[in-house]
């Protein structure tokens, strides 16, 4: 099973059946629009550091990213990104997650491939939760009992937040088995929560009026009832 | 955790609106109504009609129990009279795979003879266990170990009383904090009259008024103590033991009860502390109550009902005669009738003449005019033939999970 450590310095990690696999089906789904794909994590800051300055840097990074990202472009993507893949252009179809310059990148390779799928800001630590996941299921695969207990625990072991982080992330990473664990294990999660801790979970404005929100309770009331108080 | 959270607000990290809507479809009818409060158009969301079909897919495919095998569905059929001997015929059929292609029949315990007339009372198995009965006699059957058990008769039915009590089975269910099974009836005795007396050689003056008039009772029976004994409660009753009236569902059983009035209600009853919750039926719903007599031969209705468990939810299957459409509503909670919300509508189906059961994962099943037995799959809309004929009344059709375990 592969990790996802952190260091500063450059380390190369390879997953070996799990990555070349999901690498082989990456690929092929590229091959139609002949572009390589490359992810880029940037690489959160870690809890011993404390410099200011790295975190201002990181700052401007997301930034930076949040303004790709809008742009779902793959051309444009593919442009930034270039400078940054040439190096792993003659490289072997793995995939490899390495730490430069605080950036993480996961790079899947193949023949005439570039694409740039951007997944910001996720720490090292829910990454390499994600990675883990991905290599059990591979590793898993065809026995259905051990999958889904192993399923259970993982998501056991997850806050609402961390799931949340997760989950955004993993539909970036297009992983759909994750993301469907992920949006079953939140739907259990908050359905006894109260409107003000969703509102806040999925950052969604209140544009009800104070009477059309009393109008609505009231009509409703039974579904007021016997709920979690935050 | 802090600095995390500090960091969420920073990058302002938000799940995207496909993937939010995604998770609201996977919830209970009762936070995605309570979450239609968050913001306009998530109060909008029972109007949309992209939401509401993945939100019914996931009503029918949502995995509630985690069971590792998959469940087959058992089939209480009834073959038309042989025209010779005029004897009837009940079977049981157990239907595995996807489609049901795979047919098994099962052989009723000893006791049984194929020709007598057995009513299947219960139509889901209760880990594993069935309740059957034949003639006043009431069995436990499991029929993975061919393992029965009878109940005996209450001290009511064996006591003197100088007539038959007319007995109604309303549920049969699992108590899982004393371990223990379950079964609630209703006894009535009818008023004694002297040509009751006339076989037995009793004379109207040695029988007390107490035993003239005997006031209806509710009994349920423990498998742990193998004895009936009477429950004090006044609750609605049903007058059928035929399928549609009774599902069992997470400790509780629930008939269809008549209270005052024409309007049926939904009586649920808690085996763990005995205490009941009324629901009354859907108000939407125009009443014209269907009612077909055990006597009469004829009969005019223009809307049937039938009380199901929708994959763990509980439903009512409305079935429209004119117009041969079939509307699902499912309970969003026990005691609010508003809470009642529809969900499916199939149809038109001309053939088909009544629902039998539910299988797994929300396939209906269904009995047509020629007698054919077919289901129907919510998920593509498409009819298919079992390949065996019922008639009447007597087909029932349940989710039969195996368990070989002893009924101890």
């Amino acid at each position: 099973m592969a990790e996802a450590t952190e260091s500063s310095s450059s380390q190369t990690l390879t997953l070996k059946r799990a990555g070349r696999l999901r690498a082989e089906r990456l690929i092929a789904e590229r091959q139609r629009l002949k572009q390589t794909l490359t992810l880029k994590i940037v690489k959160r800051e870690s809890d011993e550091s404390s410099s200011s300055q790295t975190a201002e840097e990181e700052f401007k990074k997301l930034n930076v990213k949040e303004g790709e990202d809008s742009n779902k472009s793959s051309r444009k993507d593919g442009e930034k990104s270039k400078k940054l893949s040439k190096k792993e252009e003659e490289e072997a179809t793995r995939i490899e997650v390495r730490t430069v310059d605080d950036v993480t990148l996961v790079d899947v390779h193949g023949e005439n491939f570039s694409d740039v799928v951007q997944v910001d800001s996720v720490s090292s630590h829910l990454l390499g939760q994600i990675l883990s996941y991905f290599a059990e299921q591979t590793r898993l695969a065809g026995e259905e009992d051990d999958l889904k207990k192993y399923e259970e625990e993982f998501v056991a072991a997850l806050s609402l937040d961390e799931m949340k982080e997760m989950i955004i992330t993993a539909h970036r990473l297009r992983m759909r088995k994750l993301v469907l664990l992920l949006s079953r294990s939140i739907a259990n999660g908050i359905r006894n929560k109260t409107v003000e801790f969703v509102r806040e979970f999925f950052g969604v404005v209140n544009d009800y009026t104070p009477d059309e929100e009393e109008a609505y309770r009231k009509e409703n009331d039974w579904v007021f009832e016997n709920i979690e108080e935050n | 955790m802090d600095a995390k959270a500090e960091k969420g607000k920073v990058s302002n990290h938000h799940i995207p609106n496909d993937l939010t809507l995604s998770i609201l479809s996977k919830l209970s009818l009762k936070s995605l109504k309570r979450f239609g409060c968050c913001c306009k158009s998530w109060g909008f969301l029972f109007e949309s009609p992209h939401f509401m079909s993945m939100y019914r897919n996931n009503v029918i495919s949502n995995n509630h129990t985690s069971c590792y095998d998959e469940p087959s569905v058992i089939i209480l059929h009834h073959f038309p009279p042989l025209p010779i001997t005029d004897e009837f015929m009940f079977s049981v059929f157990l239907f595995s795979g996807e489609r049901h292609e795979n047919k098994v029949k099962l052989y009723w315990p000893p006791l049984f003879l194929e020709t007598d007339y057995i009513q299947m009372l219960s139509s889901d198995s209760i880990n594993g266990n069935i309740l059957v009965q034949r003639q006043r006699m009431m069995i436990f059957w499991n029929p993975s170990t061919n393992e029965f058990k009878v109940i005996p008769p209450s001290p009511v039915e064996s006591g003197r009383s100088f007539r038959d009590p007319m007995i109604r089975f309303h549920g049969f269910g699992y108590d899982h904090v004393r371990d223990d099974y379950k079964v609630i009836r209703r006894v009535h005795f009818y008023e004694l009259i002297s040509s009751d007396l006339d076989p037995l050689n009793v004379s109207w003056e040695d029988v007390s008024w107490g035993d003239v008039s005997i006031p209806p009772l509710w009994e349920i029976y423990s498998l742990k103590r193998n004895s009936w004994r009477k429950l004090d409660v006044d609750m609605p009753e049903c007058y059928h033991e035929n399928t549609g009236f009774h599902v069992y569902t997470d400790g509780m059983c629930h008939w269809r009860g008549e209270s005052v009035g024409p309007e049926e209600c939904l009586v649920s009853f808690d085996l763990i502390n005995e205490a009941f919750i009324i629901t009354p039926m859907p108000s939407d719903i125009d009443e014209i109550r269907a009612f077909i007599s055990s006597t009469n031969d004829e009969f005019d209705f223009k809307m049937d009902r039938h009380l199901v468990l929708l994959n763990g939810s509980i439903a009512l299957i409305s079935y429209y005669i004119e117009t041969t459409f079939f509307h699902i509503s499912i309970l969003g909670e026990l005691g609010v009738q508003k809470s009642w919300t529809k969900l499916f509508i199939i149809g038109p189906l001309p053939y088909v003449y009544t629902p039998i059961g539910v299988g797994k994962k929300g396939d209906i099943f269904l009995r047509q005019e020629d007698n054919e037995l077919v289901w129907y799959n919510l998920n593509t809309n498409v009819i298919e033939k079992l390949g065996i004929t019922g008639m009447n009344d007597c087909c029932r059709t349940g989710i039969y999970r195996e368990n070989l375990l002893l009924l101890e």
